[in-house]
């Protein structure tokens, strides 16, 4: 379980100071999929780094499976790392590694040995469906096969969640709807924890079992997709349940 | 022509030139690559961000990048010959050729260091890597490539140097050029230890252009 108790984020350089995140309270149960929607600048990004302390929180409590995750030292911080897994838009994959190399390099950072690395690497590929792929570089790879690599690589060490930050906002329809089919698949079958943030409505409605709406730094509505977005009662919620649905269901 | 005498002596200056080259550039390397990393990480912003060590080390840096070569042979032989036990030959050449270097090297790997994508080290950072994993494998193997290109340009900056090494008696190419040919008015050596020269350069740089491109696969 998840859980953010009254978290505020002030960014403050020395030229200006930005509140990002207001007055955040969130609790997310052990196994759903979990939507944050929001415009750009709103304050998503921001949101799902303090989960895994990319970011500090400013004031606020930030839970992990029962851990403090802003009271942990550095030692026990890289620990609770290991068992949470992140994807991004820019994919961020080590460009002198291989596809293989590149889902080794959790487990590398876990200390497994070879053997067991390699074992787990081959399991994992094959899930993401890129055994074709497995010596290429990731410049010879597509958005939707550097995505499935960055998907596997957050999987390498059984995370209990896997955080995702608009993972599918650089992808076309298609390959945004065969990931979104990949992350729904790897939380049925192993009961993973995902927080997805996105601005796109229907990744939201497509996977999604509840959501919170979030608008300059505050969430301003929360709770299951259908009841969100079936009843929006804020002005921005009603917008994004304007938008029109972009993938067709034929594929 | 080269007389025969002349063609050993060319043969001796070139390997006593890829000797001061070989050792220099080779310390500069192992050198310079910490040096190199202390620059950025300790740079605002950076892994191990510390303004104090990232000015002295810089103050360092610049103070000797900025002293002409030429004059920092001079200067530092107090050092050498502590080092080396005599000022003269290619061995003792090798101490201001690392000391004018490396620094140059340092700051051309805190470039290359500087342009590996935020983004992978961050995602290194959420997969709980510490600071050795980081640096280890994910900034040198994805900068390998920009450091290779920086290892070429300052070995080609080395052979200048060490020309130049060669006048105060360092021994080598720039010794031969100027003791046999310039001051002896022998065109044919003059022109000959010149020509070795230009050849060392094109091979490094054809070599090293060869090799980063290799290993480059973004
Ligand atoms: N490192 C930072 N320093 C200063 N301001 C930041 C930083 N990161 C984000 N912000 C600001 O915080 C606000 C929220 O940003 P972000 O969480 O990235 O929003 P979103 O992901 O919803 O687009 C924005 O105003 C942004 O400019
Ligand atoms: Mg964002």
């Amino acid at each position: 379980m998840i859980k953010l108790n009254n978290v505020q984020k002030i960014y403050d350089n020395n030229k200006q100071r930005v509140t990002a995140l207001k007055n955040i309270n969130l609790e997310i149960k052990s196994g759903e999929i979990y939507g944050i929607i929001g415009y750009s600048g709103a304050g998503k990004s921001t949101l799902i780094r303090l989960i895994n302390m990319l970011e500090n929180p400013t004031a606020g409590e930030i839970w992990v499976n029962g851990q403090r995750m802003d009271r942990l030292n550095n030692e026990k911080l890289r620990l609770a790392r290991q068992k949470i897994g992140m994807i991004f838009q820019n994919f961020n994959l080590l460009s002198s590694r291989t596809v293989r190399q590149n889902i080794a390099f959790p487990l590398e950072i876990a200390g497994y040995p070879k053997e067991k690395i390699d074992k787990r690497v081959s399991e994992l590929i094959k899930l993401v469906g890129l055994t074709e792929r497995a010596d290429a570089y990731p410049s010879e790879l597509s958005g939707g096969q550097k995505q499935r690599v960055g998907i596997a690589r957050a999987l390498a060490n059984n995370p209990e969640v896997l955080l995702s930050d608009e993972a599918t906002s650089a992808l076309d329809p298609k390959t945004t709807e065969s990931i979104l089919n990949l992350l729904w698949e790897i939380n049925r079958k192993f009961g993973i924890t995902i927080i997805l943030i996105t601005h796109e409505m229907h990744v939201i409605k497509k996977i999604c079992h509840r959501v919170a709406v979030i608008d300059g730094g505050e969430i301003v509505e929360e709770g299951p997709v259908t009841e969100v977005f079936g009843n929006p009662k804020k002005e921005i919620t009603k917008e994004f349940v304007k938008q029109v649905p972009v993938l067709s269901g034929n594929d | 022509m080269l007389e025969y005498r002349e063609l050993t002596q060319l043969l001796e200056a070139t390997i006593e030139t890829l000797y001061m080259l070989g050792l220099s550039g080779l310390l500069t390397v192992i050198l310079g690559i910490p040096l190199g990393i202390m620059l950025f990480l300790t740079d605002k912003g950076q892994l191990l961000e510390n303004s104090t060590l990232n000015r002295i080390i810089g103050l360092i840096v610049n103070v000797f990048r900025s002293i002409p070569f030429i004059i920092l042979i001079v200067l530092i032989m107090p050092l050498t010959r502590v080092i080396v036990g005599t000022t003269i030959g290619p061995t003792a050449a090798t101490v201001p050729l690392i000391i004018g270097a490396t620094p140059f090297f340092a700051r051309l790997v805190e470039t290359a260091l500087r342009e590996v994508n935020k983004g992978v080290v961050e995602a290194a950072i959420s997969m709980g890597a510490n600071v050795f994993q980081i640096i280890w494998k994910v900034y040198l193997p994805e900068a390998l490539p920009s450091i290779l290109s920086g290892i070429t340009v300052t070995l080609v900056a080395l052979i200048g140097y060490s020309a130049m090494a060669g006048v105060v008696g360092g021994g080598g190419l720039g010794n031969m050029a100027i003791v046999y040919g310039y001051q002896m008015y022998n065109t044919p050596v003059m022109l000959s230890t010149t020509f070795v020269i230009l050849l060392l350069v094109i091979f490094i740089q054809f070599l090293g252009d060869f090799l980063a491109r290799k290993i480059d696969k973004k």
